[in-house]
């Protein structure tokens, strides 16, 4: 009887908030939604077909990633912050005794180590929405590392920003470029760096295509995706980085879009998907202490062999990791993660400078190298882990306003 | 169809009248100038001597047997001109002789009054799978750049662009370009482009464009000297910093390399307003230095056995870093510090050679690999490492690394003036 009041309850509040993304502020509507701790697939799926397109979409990628990660799936933490004037750093401990996550603000300024001092007062918001106002407080970029995320002072701050459970978006950088042809045709682009950071407790390993799904300029007319300008190898996005986030915490997928006029000025909405990739099954090489070249290790489906070791001037330990089937393709998309552990440090270190070169597919780790050329530390154990089968969910984010202060 | 070229110009000076009485005008030419150098009027001789100057090759002999007669100033007067004239004619012909042209087509299909141009003016022509037209163009003594143009005009849908190796004419709408002419010289604009971060104003505005010459007129080096660039609401694009000097390639260092034509390109970090709607102004020259002759600064003798070595010549100090040579391969890798900022070395050109033992000069292929500034206190010096790389055409012994730069040099200015270009 009460467990069918509270499905009830449940399916009034599901009603209810899935007719409000039909309002002014969809994306409030849809956050509420994705709070619930039991979205019932049985009753949000034909609620959300009356939904419109894109929060339809990212409802059903909410259900499917809520049913594939199980326990993985980032939680809904909700953190509350009163700063008047109050160094950073401290307001970023406050926030790690309430969510459990370190936070770090890395300062340049000898002077004020513990950072700007910031005025901030939020009520029982999520973490990450909190992270995104520290962000444009301090104007600066959060870096996820392997246990904390790290915010370093970056240009203007965000331009804009989506936070979704453990997720943070941020628009930075945006150029914008008119192409003149005498007697010919005008054409404008956009280009915009997104900048992911997540919560590092997730078992995320790798990212895949960002797809744009929908973009308007201040004058809400449609704005169509465009290509890459060539000839700006900086501004490509790096296959690379996006298959693999342990090879960037940084990963910045690059967004073009077209000008729809002469006179767009910003950008007003942008949707789209980001693919996130958890693991589903990896395979596990371990190398002993100080490994010798030619060492290798191999299962069914991929071998590891050390094809460098650090010393007499040479610093990488290169590890090459080879797919024994499959295509070269298909192992691009494949992310592969690192770890050395050191003598005398405590953690391991994590490392990812994957690159797939000239058809073969190496993985240089930078071991720890003094002045001399010789490494100061001996390596006690290296860990591959190549995950060969991931999960992928597609983050749904939507930004708005993209002006900048 | 008729097709017809008049070649170069020279050919009409020699449909002029017979060697002898031509020579015979000359010389009383001559000497009626060089009476009127003797003038006491200054500004009547200055007149003489230029009107001697502009008599060219053809007045030499006669200028030489007045020259054994004369003494004084008016025999400094007669050797200046001389000068000149030798100079001018050194100059014509490091420029190569100019490529005009004169066509008429009717109603001829576009690939055949492509290959008929190609033929007759020898340039780099390279055209394929043109959407077919007939076209009907007539073009009467016109630089070669303009006849080019004038086809695709007919056509409408190709268009030209200078490569490094060729002239390439492909599909596209015909743009009417903003183009100057001067001889065998063409320099144009595509069109403009600017790049600015939002939110904010930081931004450059990019004119790109090319200059193109005929094959075997190239320049040693080129650079563009922008005089005005300014937009109708009158904001000037160039800074104090940024006066409008832009350096548009170095032909020295690449012997190998652009046949006809290179990128020209100005920068300024200075927007056009967002209301303005095209560029009120943009003029300026384009300034291009030809070689008349090299000298040797410094030699390197036995250079695969003489690295680490330091050696001067003039303002330069050439190290050698290293030097190997395997049968027809050769490299070597050496540091260049000369005073300035760089930009000097733009415009003086100079370049290295490996010499054999059978006295065989061999020009290589450069990369830099790095420029640095410094400060010794009093000037400001320029280091530049370079790596050369050498495809000998046979296994040779090699005596030296020669380190050669221009001697005389001439520099041809081309202004250009293009109000009004579009900036939406």
């Amino acid at each position: 009887m009460i467990a069918a009041a509270l499905l009830l309850v449940l399916q009034d509040d599901v009603a209810s908030l899935l007719s409000r993304l039909d309002s002014k502020d969809p994306k409030a509507a849809f956050d509420a939604i994705s709070r619930l701790s039991e979205l019932p697939r049985e009753k949000v799926e034909p609620a959300a077909a009356k939904a419109p397109a894109f929060y339809r979409r990212a409802l059903v990628a909410e259900l499917a990633a809520r049913a594939a990660l199980g326990e993985s799936f980032g939680p809904a933490t909700r953190v509350t912050v009163r700063a008047a004037d109050v160094p950073v750093a401290e307001v970023l401990e406050g926030l790690r005794g309430q969510c459990g996550l370190k936070l770090e603000f890395v300062e340049m300024d000898d002077e004020h180590p513990s950072g700007p001092k910031v005025k901030l007062s939020l009520e029982d918001v999520p973490l990450f929405d909190a992270l995104a106002e520290i962000c444009a407080a301090t104007q600066s970029r959060p870096y996820t590392g392997t246990d904390a995320i790290q915010f370093i002072r970056e240009g203007a701050g965000p331009l804009a920003h989506f936070a979704y459970r453990g997720f943070l978006i941020t628009a930075c950088d945006m150029s914008s470029t008119w192409k003149v042809q005498f007697g010919g045709e005008t054409t404008g682009t956009a280009g915009l760096s997104l900048h992911l950071a997540w919560d590092p407790r997730q078992k995320l390993v790798g990212t895949g295509p960002i797809e744009i799904v929908e973009a308007a300029d201040d004058r809400a007319r449609a704005m169509a995706v465009a290509p890459a300008p060539l000839g700006d190898s900086d501004a490509k996005p790096d296959p690379d980085a996006l298959a693999n986030l342990w090879q960037g915490a940084d990963a910045q997928p690059q967004v073009y879009l077209r000008w729809p006029g002469r006179d767009s000025r910003s950008i007003s909405l942008l949707r789209g998907t980001l693919a996130l990739r958890y693991p589903a099954a990896t395979s596990t090489f371990e190398f002993g202490a100080n490994p010798k070249e030619g060492e290798s290790r191999k299962d069914d489906g991929y071998e590891a062999a050390v094809a460098a070791v650090p010393g007499a001037g040479q610093p990488l330990l290169k590890i090459r990791v080879k797919p024994l089937a499959g295509t070269l393709a298909e192992f691009r998309e494949t992310p592969v993660e690192l770890s050395v552990r050191y003598k005398g440090l405590p953690e391991p270190q994590h490392y990812g400078a994957g690159r797939v070169e000239e058809g073969v597919p190496v993985y240089s780790v930078g071991a720890y190298m003094g002045e001399d050329g010789e490494t100061p530390f001996e390596i006690e154990s290296v860990v591959v882990k190549v995950h060969r089968r991931t999960h992928e969910r597609k983050l749904h984010f939507e930004l708005r306003d993209l002006k900048g202060k | 169809m008729r097709l017809s070229s008049l070649g170069p110009l020279v050919l009409i000076l020699v449909l002029g009248p017979s060697g002898s009485s031509q020579d015979d005008d000359v010389a009383k030419r001559v000497r009626a100038l060089i009476a009127e150098l003797r003038s006491e009027e200054l500004q009547a001789a200055e007149e003489a001597l230029d009107a001697l100057a502009k008599l060219g090759s053809p007045a030499l002999p006669a200028l030489r047997a007045e020259l054994e007669k004369a003494a004084g100033d008016t025999r400094l007067k007669i050797e200046s001109a001389i000068k000149r004239i030798t100079r001018r004619a050194k100059l014509d012909e490091v420029m190569g002789r100019p490529v005009i042209v004169t066509m008429s087509a009717t109603s001829v299909p576009v690939e055949g009054v492509l290959a008929d141009l190609q033929k007759q003016s020898g340039q780099p022509l390279t055209f394929k799978d043109l959407p077919f037209k007939r076209v009907t163009v007539a073009v009467d003594k016109q630089p070669f750049w303009e006849a080019l143009d004038a086809v695709c005009k007919a056509h409408g849908e190709i268009m030209w662009r200078v490569q490094r190796d060729g002239v390439l004419v492909e599909k596209g709408p015909y743009r009417a370009r903003p183009m100057v002419v001067q001889g065998n010289v063409a320099l144009y604009f595509d069109g403009h482009t600017t790049s600015k971060t939002v939110p904010g104003n930081d931004g450059t505005f990019w004119l790109e464009g090319a200059v193109a010459w005929t094959r075997a007129s190239r320049p040693s080096a080129g650079a563009l000297a922008v005089a005005k660039l300014e937009d109708d609401k009158a904001t000037n694009l160039l800074t104090d910093e940024d006066p409008g000097d832009h350096w548009s390639w170095e032909a020295g260092q690449d012997p190998d390399g652009a046949v006809v034509g290179s990128a020209a390109e100005i920068y300024a970090y200075v927007l056009p307003h967002d209301e303005a709607e095209k560029l009120a102004h943009c003029s300026g020259s384009l300034r291009l230095s030809y070689v008349l002759s090299m000298k040797k600064i410094l030699a390197v003798k036995d250079p695969a056995n003489s690295k680490g070595t330091v050696h001067t010549g003039g303002t330069y100090t050439v190290q050698l870093q290293d030097a190997s040579a395997v049968g027809r391969d050769a490299t070597a890798t050496l540091q260049v510090t000369y005073p300035g900022e760089g930009e000097e070395r733009m415009l003086a050109g100079f370049h290295f050679a490996l010499v054999d033992t059978a006295g065989g000069s061999h020009r290589p292929r450069v990369e830099s690999q790095g420029t640095s500034v410094s400060h010794d206190g009093k000037s400001m010096h320029t280091t530049e490492t370079l790596l050369l790389r050498w495809k000998l055409p046979e296994k040779c012994a090699i005596a030296s690394l020669d380190m050669l730069a221009p001697d005389d040099v001439e520099e041809v200015t081309v202004p250009f003036n293009f109000p009004g270009l579009p900036l939406r």
